[in-house]
């Protein structure tokens, strides 16, 4: 029995078929196997896959966690399993698998989106639109795989899934059983006969849904909203990735909101002409996540942390003029060392730091006189160990240099938190 | 062949998809509009806005929703 055979899964198994797997190569293989059980399962040349996930190594690493990722999800034989699937006992069919990559690429878009730009987070929204649009054309149902998410986390073998709604029969002049076949003029349907298909467990709605499919296979006709919600979705992906090269002079952020709302507006103009002709199956959901992504660009630029930073992030500035800056965190814990900054006798340095969630640290030199403002909306301010508690704590006050110095420098220090603490130190 | 292959789908008059179209429309002008400084929106009220519009967007098509069934 072949359990490995290239071909499709849409999750619609008989009983006595086996779930497809997903097997890394034997022959051919450049590392494990891989891309090359990859190109066998999907028809498409394993060099391609192989490009895929070098772009994505390149463009930020995310590459790598994805391959080892499908090297322990995809067995070398299947009847022993993969390594993952023997420790946590459970079966992963070629959907399953697939749906656990993907799923882990689109993570990959979010953690990279902040941290390496538009650009990088672009190119691996193009891997995963190339996926996409391959998977549709060779008649993959996206949809489908969507709505079988948690069935094939949880590890569920196809023989799990419940069966496929059967297709009629035969012709659609079948007779019904004990009827005779000159009953029915030429070209009718036996609806007794189309009706005793159907199994009684399909709730009303489902099985209108199921009746609609079954006769747009028997009349071989196609809905008209299938045409046109692919057609808005490949003309947003292409409307916003136009906007990268046009607007390529402005900063990341304002790329990625121009982007989204061209492709919003190409999603819009897809749900008006679905209100009177054919039905944009996805749109809404496209617009939604589209609008939910502009409003978080609104919200990073409203709180004046464009162009901020994640993570534990370092500044340690020894340039005066460079050092006057606004350093900015979105989230994560920020060190800001400053003692050792070059600074002449009397001379004057502002620096400005914001974080919008987290924690930042500040170390000043002992020989400079600091003005110090600093605020924070819901979080404590430390200066010298000396704790001022918020929501809304603010220290305004000036540190006299450690050692006395005739005309000492100064360092006007504005400190701006949101949600998290803010802490002031000398260098002893 | 017979009329019933021949016959294409009567669609009828959405206006959950005409709200939601609208909608999303004015997110995406509103929106452009501030990235190249004609208006200046708030990012607080963007929220509530949107939250609210969204909300309202898919009491609209939950309403209408039998107007998306297709008739043969």
């Amino acid at each position: 029995m072949d359990l490995h055979r290239p071909g499709r899964d849409d999750g619609h198994m008989s009983e006595d078929t086996p779930p497809v797997r997903l097997t890394r190569a034997q022959e051919g293989r450049l590392i494990s196997g891989v891309c090359g059980g990859l190109g066998r399962y999907t028809g498409i040349d394993p060099v391609v896959w192989r490009v895929g996930f070098g772009v994505l190594v390149l463009a930020s690493g995310w590459g790598i966690l994805l391959y080892v990722v499908a090297a322990l999800l995809m067995p070398n034989d299947p009847r022993l399993g993969a390594p993952i699937e023997r420790l946590i006992r459970r079966r992963f069919d070629a959907g399953g698998v697939l749906t656990i990559l993907g799923l882990l690429l689109g993570l990959g878009i979010l953690v990279n989106l902040p941290q390496h730009g538009v650009a990088t987070s672009l190119s691996i929204v193009a891997v995963l639109g190339l996926a996409v649009m391959v998977a549709q054309g060779r008649g993959i149902s996206i949809g489908q795989i969507v709505r079988g998410i948690p069935e094939r986390l949880q590890g569920h073998s196809a023989h799990d899934f419940p069966p496929p709604p059967p297709a009629p029969a035969a012709s659609p002049a079948a007779p019904a059983a004990g009827r005779p076949v000159d009953t029915l003029p030429p070209g009718a349907v036996d609806l007794a006969a189309l009706g005793q298909t159907l199994p009684d467990t399909y709730t009303t709605s489902y099985a209108a849904e199921v009746d609609d499919r079954v006769m747009d296979r028997v009349y071989g006709r196609r809905r008209p909203g299938a045409v046109l919600g692919k057609t808005t979705f490949y003309l947003a992906l292409l409307a916003g990735c136009l906007m990268i090269p046009i607007f390529s002079g402005r900063p990341n952020d304002q790329i990625l909101e121009i982007g989204a709302s061209v492709a919003l507006a190409v999603v819009a103009g897809g749900l008006l002409i679905s209100t009177w002709y054919g039905r944009g199956r996805g749109l809404v959901v496209a617009g939604t996540l589209l609008s939910l992504t502009l409003v978080g660009t609104s919200v990073t630029s409203d709180a004046g942390l464009s162009g901020g930073r994640f993570g534990e992030v370092r500044w340690r500035p020894v340039d005066p003029a460079q050092a006057e800056q606004t350093y900015k965190m979105i989230a994560g814990d920020g060190r800001l060392d400053l003692t050792d900054l070059a600074m002449a006798p009397g001379q004057r340095v502002v620096v400005h730091a914001e974080v919008g969630a987290g924690r930042l640290r500040v170390k000043l030199p002992g020989t400079a006189q600091v003005e110090l403002s600093a605020s924070a909306g819901l979080g404590d301010v430390t200066v010298d160990h000396k704790v001022t508690s918020g929501p809304r704590a603010k220290v305004s006050q000036t540190l006299l240099p450690v050692t006395a110095t005739p005309r000492p420098p100064v360092i006007e220090l504005h400190l701006r938190g949101r949600i998290g603490d803010l802490e002031v130190s000398r260098d002893e | 062949m017979n009329d019933d292959q021949n016959r294409s789908w009567r669609h009828r008059f959405d206006p959950g998809s005409l709200i939601a179209g609208l909608f999303f429309l004015a997110v995406a002008v509103t929106h452009l509009l501030a990235v190249f400084g004609h208006v200046k929106i708030s990012g607080t009220a963007t929220v509530s806005a949107l939250l609210g519009g969204l909300a309202l967007v898919m009491i609209i098509r939950f309403l209408t929703r039998a107007r998306r069934r297709d008739m043969p």
